[in-house]
């Protein structure tokens, strides 16, 4: 028998007003209940609860309640009744607090706690199904009593449930950490959820605006920095990035960090010249106060602009001149200010933002202006010397495909892959691993693409090869939550490769990697099971000349 | 070039009528639309049924429709404040993914709003899908129709949430929202009255609408009509007068024709006779998780 305060019919008051006229009929009194029916009914209030009509599904939800407690007990019984409990509270408290409060504060007590009470018997009914969830709303009820204690406990029983979505209830236990005054366990609470679902925007920025509000400036920037890697992450890094560009002086040397990091994520993101005049250039301008007319100094004198106006509008002028001409996007003969040029990091970062124009010039039916801005991007022409270390080392692969294209013999493309590995042999010199994989995995990339698979130093197997070494290298020395991945797909074409070559030993050892990669980026059904599968199959690739 | 002035704390109001706030009936804020994927690609159709790839076969086929099927239910967790409806009913607007080839070496992803009343122009977004040469050599056993399902929708999936915020603010954003606006006339915070829960938003981070006006004024006895575009950005949901509704702390105001300029919005008004919303769209927008409202709630699952 349930308790009777529970399974009660709501008083009217409790529902808001009377129920809507225009509710949908509920199983009539005078015909016979079943337990199927009030399925119905609720599977109806929930779908009233859906689309935003809180009050009349509070009232069906209530009416489903008050039949299903004349049915005798039965697993159906329970499992229906768990539901519309739920579901009642969930209603009340939508409409509550959307609604305008005008109870009086005794009225409102007894309110939040009839739904707890609802919350926590749909909990005890089914545990199984409203284990997290129940606690996470009973949080949310506290919490917006202002009992953030009270809602701290309900959301950290939340997150020991096993919910599909405990990732949130964990936000939610960092909000009120955060309220709490607990940053350090705020930011512990959010890196959790992160770890369960990386998805988690609000995770990202609750972290971010946590770190902003009770951290120094440091660990934003440590932060953003490791997310620039992700487009996806793209939007939140940008506010955040904006944010410590406006903050100006405070911190020497970090609205400079943030242009970097800004001008990094727009190439990351693949912005083209267009949106970055469309959605930032009003932005840039302003985070930094570059309309110099409107700051007069003392004694009527204008001031300055800001130092970092110079290195924002170079970048606005790269994207709004479109122009291959323009000696800016000939690269070695880059005349920018000393703000790009003086650090090799920065030139780097140009570099980037050049490939991503260039890849919308592409995108935009313009080759001729992709194939100067990849050029620039390069650093091209290596006319005095082997390439420089801050040449975008993504641009290889595209750059080469337009070279190929050239009917000029395959004299272009020789001669760029010439000192691609001219490069190399430099970054080999100075022991710069990190580069040394970057240009294996580009060039393993490239060779693949051209199907050119055994020529040594000059065909997939052997940079891939080489690729793997590196990231090995590099795996060493790192922790084992933070190693580095091959590209999966680059693997199994090594897997491939080997195969082909009768290296079909080492293929096994690759495909083990294979398999995980392909786990990692959810695709497990797609990988293969067997050393050479599709190997034998795979017509052999034709060579392919160079025009 | 594009250029737009921020006035910050500028003042907008954006009323919802009493018949659109988020906790009444059927609230019928959010625009609807179906979403359709479509292989185009001659290699891709070649390598799928044989032929010489200038239609898209039985294989190719019966990859769209589970593509399709795939990108719906994608659509719908990302792009929430959409009702995308099952194919099949009466849509006014469809967003076509379609997978075309570049002339030289790329498979290419466009995604495009096509409208069936063209009231507003819309881009693309055309991004990289795949590596001509590549697929171009891949083993047969690739082309598994029931394997290639998974590995597109996931590469669909992945290159939507690489792209989001253009695919956004340049196509899905472009279906209109039912938010009527009213413009005021000295400066306060802009509000937009509609809440997250109806336009099913995250809280975090805020959310940017795009206004579309037409800025009527006479001069010489003839009336003279211009478009404009209004941006609200930073917009937080907030309470007031008992609903839930969007602060949005700057404006930035371009003219759109005869050429796109930036201009004063404020000073627009002052010399403009009317200034009617022509429509309202979101720019930037992060969806709430499934079954959560914006406060946190869980609510119920479908099935009882």
């Amino acid at each position: 028998m349930m308790p009777r305060s529970i399974l009660a019919p709501m008083p009217m008051r409790w529902l808001g007003l009377a129920m809507s006229l225009s509710c949908a009929p509920l199983p009539a009194q005078s015909s016979v209940v079943t337990v199927s029916r009030v399925r119905v009914a609720v599977q109806q209030a929930r779908a009233r609860l859906e689309a935003g009509d809180a009050r009349a599904a509070a009232a069906q939800y209530d009416s489903a309640v008050t039949q299903l407690q004349e049915l005798p007990v039965s697993s159906d019984r329970t499992r229906i009744l768990s539901s519309a409990l739920f579901g009642r509270a969930v209603a009340v408290q939508q409409q509550a607090s959307t609604a305008v409060d005008s109870a009086a504060p005794a009225e409102r007590l007894a309110q939040q706690q009839r739904i707890v009470a609802d919350f926590t018997e749909a909990e005890r009914l089914d545990s199984a199904r409203f284990g997290g969830a129940a606690s996470n709303n009973i949080g949310i009820v506290l919490r917006e009593a202002g009992d953030h204690r009270g809602a701290l406990a309900a959301f950290q029983r939340a997150t020991a449930s096993a919910d599909a979505i405990r990732a949130q209830f964990f936000v939610h236990a960092a909000q009120e950490y955060a309220a709490l005054s607990l940053p350090d366990s705020a930011a512990q609470a959010y890196r959790k959820a992160l770890r369960i679902d990386s998805t988690l925007t609000s995770a990202r920025a609750g972290l971010l605006e946590l770190l902003s509000t009770r951290f120094p400036a440091d660990s934003v920037v440590a932060v953003v920095t490791k997310w620039s890697v992700n487009p996806a992450h793209g939007r939140l890094v940008i506010d955040a990035l904006y944010d410590l560009l406006r903050s100006g002086g405070r911190t020497a040397g970090l609205p400079d960090t943030a242009l970097t990091l800004l001008a990094v994520n727009f190439a990351t993101m693949g912005l083209g010249p267009a949106d970055i005049l469309r959605d930032h250039e009003t932005r840039l301008l302003a985070a930094v106060q570059c309309v110099t007319t409107e700051r007069e100094g003392g004694a009527g004198a204008k001031a300055p602009p800001p130092p970092l106006c110079v290195p924002i509008r170079e970048m606005l002028g790269l994207a709004a001149r479109s122009d291959a001409r323009d000696a800016r996007t000939y690269n070695r003969r880059f005349d920018g200010s000393r703000w790009w040029t003086s650090r090799v990091d920065r030139l780097a970062v140009w570099s980037m933002l050049l490939r991503s124009f260039a890849a919308a010039y592409d995108a935009a039916g313009n080759p001729g202006l992709a194939l100067a801005y990849y050029e620039a991007a390069l650093a091209r022409p290596w006319t005095n010397g082997p390439p420089p270390p801050w040449m975008d080392i993504e641009s290889i692969a595209p750059m080469a495909m337009l070279y190929a294209e050239r009917s000029d013999g395959g004299a272009s493309l020789r001669e760029f892959l010439d000192g691609v590995f001219q490069g190399k042999s430099m970054a080999y010199e100075q022991n710069d691993t990190a580069r040394l994989r970057r240009m294996h995995t580009a060039l393993g990339a490239l060779f693949v693409s051209r199907a050119e698979w055994s020529n040594g130093a000059r065909g997939a197997l052997f940079q891939l090869d080489r690729m793997r070494q590196m990231t090995r290298r590099l795996n060493d020395g790192r922790l084992a939550d933070d190693k580095l991945a091959d590209p999966p797909d680059l693997l199994n074409q090594l897997r491939v490769g080997l195969c082909r070559a009768g290296r079909s030993a080492e293929a096994g050892i690759v495909l083990r990697d294979v398999v995980v990669g392909f786990e990692r980026s959810d695709r497990a059904a797609s990988a293969p099971k067997a050393a050479c599968e599709g190997a034998a199959s795979a017509q052999p690739p034709a060579r392919r000349s160079h025009r | 070039m594009t250029r737009a002035a921020t006035l910050s704390s500028a003042i907008l109001c954006i009323v919802t009528p009493a018949r659109l706030h988020a906790d009444t009936h059927h609230a019928p804020v959010r625009p609807r639309a179906q979403v359709r994927v479509e292989i185009a690609s001659k290699l891709y159709r070649i390598k799928l049924d044989g032929g010489d790839g200038t239609r898209c076969g039985a294989t190719c086929s019966a990859l769209e429709t589970a593509l399709t099927t795939r990108a719906r239910t994608a659509f719908d967790a990302r792009y929430r404040f959409v009702d995308w409806r099952a194919s099949g009913e009466q849509m006014r607007d469809t967003i076509v993914v379609r997978l075309r080839e570049r002339p030289r070496a790329n498979v290419e992803m466009v995604v495009t709003l096509n409208r069936r009343a063209p009231a507003l122009s819309s881009d693309s977004v055309a991004v990289y899908f795949d590596d001509f040469l590549a697929a171009r050599s891949r083993e047969p056993s690739y082309w598994d129709r029931t394997q290639l399902q998974k590995v597109w929708a996931d590469t669909i999936e992945a290159r939507l949430d690489a792209h989001a915020s253009r695919v956004i603010s340049l196509v899905i954003g472009r279906l209109p929202l039912l938010a009527p606006v009213n413009f005021p006339s000295a400066d306060s915070s802009s509000r937009v009255d509609v809440s997250a829960d109806s336009l099913r938003a995250a809280l975090q981070p805020p959310v940017s609408f795009l206004v579309r006006v037409v800025i009527a004024s006479t001069r010489q006895r003839t009336v003279y009509e211009q478009n404009g575009e209004l941006r609200l950005n930073g917009c937080v949901e907030g309470s007031g007068a008992g609903q839930r509704r969007y602060v949005c702390r700057k404006l930035e105001f371009i003219l759109t024709d005869p050429v796109r300029e930036s201009a004063n919005f404020f000073a627009v008004k002052a010399s403009a006779d009317r200034i009617t919303t022509k429509s309202v769209h979101l720019y930037e927008y992060t969806s709430a998780p499934r079954n959560t409202r914006s406060s946190g709630l869980v609510i119920p699952a479908d099935n009882p």
